[in-house]
């Protein structure tokens, strides 16, 4: 009779292999960016930096005021980052298991091993390598910084924790439809609204309890309805997709997408109304819908942002915004512009002022989920400042996206226009925005800005 | 009258050479065959006549439109059929019309007069709400033609034409390649059906690695030289 199999012996040789063959990747990868001595000037350089920096340098004693406001900060929200933490892993959720399991491991379970048990052993492999990068992060926080050991090792202990409890709730959650995923989203983000305006220690700990209890349900039924496909395709996309080795083959890896929604709903079958938008509106939809992981990760990620600025108060939270709508613009952009760049679109055409006014629609509903932490800023800090600081944080939405698009357009055109003068208006009205909490009579500028976004509107437009 | 002028490009992705210092040009009625080896450059060559790949250097003109000065005006003047069809999978064959007929501003009367005309011609009269998934690889093919048939563009530019046509579905496209040709379209054919180019085109131009080989009129066009001399 054989002998069982050692499942350990069989992982880790996947796993050196694997990692074998990445070095040798991103070697091969650094070889076509970096020579020899380039490779030592940016050490030396590098060296030089951290050690005039951080060791020669009074590093601690100039930034100690900032040392001493971040501890403050940091003990005083200790117990808000329970109820933030968790929309890291259910933002995640809509593009990754949590658990890298590629066709790899996939395979692996073909032979005489548990799938359940390579799991495992992915995801305490997983863990264990947070767990290293955290400690060498927390090593160089304590080393460099006047932050107390204590302070610094209870985060550290809190978002390990969450890494770990995290886990069976991202995977299911990846499982799951994407309206459960965009409720889970919205979920998460009212329960942080309630954290924020109520007893986040309370709320904070409820949210907690809920997660622990989620594990013991989900984790009895770890492997049932897992679309493994789906699951290996991120796992490989994850492991093989390496930002270097893209860059240096001009190759970029592709998630697989299915998207048959619009087969299935006979009104979609309707020919257009001939001449309209709703062409256009179609296209956007369909492209945005394709996409729309990075649509919610981009979400996610602005939604975070604002939280993370309102946790740290009221005055951040305008510059937060900010932030946000800066970010936000520029990522329309992107999706704009690759828009032309792909199926049969880039064949046809460009009606581009249609094509941007349908996609400017998109992006506005696309936002409103950005009222979530708006709201809660709202509701904590009212006065009568809130309704001319909302004034002003559309105005200013509308006319970045306004200019930024514009702009985009003559671009994608290749019309040769001079957008100096709008860039500085939209930096003038960014900085505008970030300073109201330093400054609330800025607040007023909302008038011009209004009124330069419907003259813009009015402006003649390309053919 | 000239229609298309291509003049010295090239096309470099970072040291691969694809296009090197082609220059042709097409006069109104008149069609190319464009013809060379697999890998010769033939597809890298209309993509970038088509504004899809960047040229490195170079000029390219339709109808007096610069590619790189009045892209939208010059993406107006020339219609593709690609070799395989790229149509978007989520709108049925009629909004695929529609697309073509709003991209080139054609009004609802003419769209709708030529959609009949050619979805009669090409039998897809019963397919106008089906979505491309739902038919055959031909069907598919013969839906991106009409497509592309529907605006009258001084330039057309046809990929293969004749791959995943049924036997009358040719017969048709030519009779109507021929009758864009007579109304002063200046057509593209890009083919290893040299039979059929034959029949069809005036002039030819060889590619071989990227470069123009030959070209002349299509009376003078022989054979394509193998591409060893195994």
């Amino acid at each position: 009779m054989n002998q069982p199999a050692s499942l350990h012996k069989a992982y880790t040789f996947i796993r050196r292999q694997r990692m074998r063959k990445k070095i040798k990747l991103y070697k091969m990868a650094l070889g076509v960016f970096i020579d020899k001595t380039i490779a030592t000037y940016l050490l030396l350089i590098g060296g030089y930096t951290f050690v005039s920096v951080f060791i020669l340098g009074d590093f601690q004693e100039t930034f100690h005021d900032t040392f001493v406001f971040v501890e403050q900060f940091g003990q005083e929200r200790f117990w808000l980052i329970l109820t933030i933490l968790p929309i890291r892993y259910v933002n995640q959720a809509f593009t990754k298991p949590g658990v890298i399991f590629s066709s790899s491991e996939f395979q692996l379970a073909m032979l005489p091993y548990k799938r359940l048990k390579i799991w495992l052993y992915s995801a305490v492999v997983k863990w264990l390598s947070q767990l290293v990068i955290l400690s060498v992060v927390g090593a160089f926080i304590i080393w460099l910084t006047t932050l107390p050991a204590m302070l610094v090792l209870a985060y550290i202990g809190l978002i390990m924790l969450y890494n770990i409890i995290m886990t069976i709730p991202q995977w299911k959650l990846y499982q799951k439809h994407l309206i459960i995923k965009i409720g889970a989203v919205i979920l998460v983000g009212i329960v942080n609204m309630i954290g924020v305006l109520t007893q986040p220690v309370l709320v904070g700990v409820l949210l907690l309890s809920v997660i622990l209890v989620l594990n013991i349900i989900w984790g009895r039924k770890l492997l049932a309805d897992v679309d493994w496909k789906k699951v290996t395709e991120a796992g490989d996309f994850a492991i093989w997709s390496m930002l270097l080795v893209n860059r240096a083959s001009g190759i970029t890896m592709k998630q697989d997408r299915l998207y048959s929604i619009f087969e299935k709903i006979k009104l979609f079958k309707e020919p257009f109304l001939y001449g309209g938008r709703a062409i256009y509106r179609r296209l956007w939809i369909l492209y945005l819908g394709k996409n729309y992981q990075l649509l919610l990760q981009l979400l996610g990620a602005v939604i975070a942002l604002m939280f993370v600025a309102l946790y740290l108060g009221d005055v951040y939270f305008h510059i937060g915004v900010a932030i946000s709508i800066y970010v936000y613009t520029q990522s329309a952009v992107a999706f704009f512009t690759r828009r032309f760049h792909v199926d049969i679109v880039q064949i046809l055409p460009w009606a581009l002022n249609d094509y941007k006014d349908a996609f400017k629609e998109w992006m506005l509903y696309i936002s409103i989920p950005l009222f979530i932490p708006i709201s809660a800023y709202a509701v904590s800090n009212w006065s009568f400042w809130i309704p001319l600081i909302f004034l002003l944080y559309g105005s200013v939405f509308l006319l970045s996206l306004e200019i930024v698009l514009a702009k985009t357009v003559s671009l994608v055109a290749k019309e040769r226009v001079n957008h100096f003068g709008n860039e500085m208006l939209l930096l003038v009205a960014l900085i505008c925005l970030a300073v109201i909490g330093y400054v609330p009579v800025v607040t007023f500028s909302f008038v011009v800005f209004l009124w330069v976004y419907f003259k813009k509107r009015k402006q003649p437009k390309f053919a | 009258m000239k229609i298309l002028e291509v003049i010295n490009v090239n096309k470099y992705i970072k040291d691969a050479r694809l296009i090197h210092n082609v220059s042709f040009s097409l006069e109104a009625g008149k069609v190319l065959g464009l013809v060379g080896h697999n890998g010769a450059g033939k597809s890298t060559l209309i993509k970038t006549i088509m504004g899809v790949f960047e040229k490195t250097a170079g000029e390219i003109r339709i109808s007096g439109y610069d590619q790189d000065d009045n892209l939208l005006s010059y993406k107006q003047c020339l219609s593709y059929i690609p070799e395989e069809p790229l149509l978007v999978t989520e709108l049925t064959v009629m909004q695929h019309f529609q697309l073509y007929g709003m991209s080139y501003g054609l009004s609802k009367q003419e769209l709708d007069e030529r959609v009949e005309r050619y979805v009669a011609g090409f039998e897809l009269g019963d397919k106008l709400n089906d979505y491309p998934d739902a038919l055959s690889k031909g069907m598919r093919q013969k839906v991106q033609t009409i497509c592309a048939l529907l605006p009258n563009t001084p330039l057309l530019i046809i990929d293969e034409p004749f791959m995943g046509l049924d036997i009358y579905a040719m017969d048709y496209l030519v009779t109507l390649i021929k009758e864009k040709v007579a109304g002063g379209t200046a057509v593209i054919l890009s083919t290893h059906q040299l039979e059929r180019v034959k029949d069809i085109a005036d002039y030819y131009l060889m590619l071989q690695e990227g470069e123009v080989q030959e070209e002349g009129s299509i009376a003078d066009f022989e054979v394509i030289q193998r591409r060893t001399n195994v």
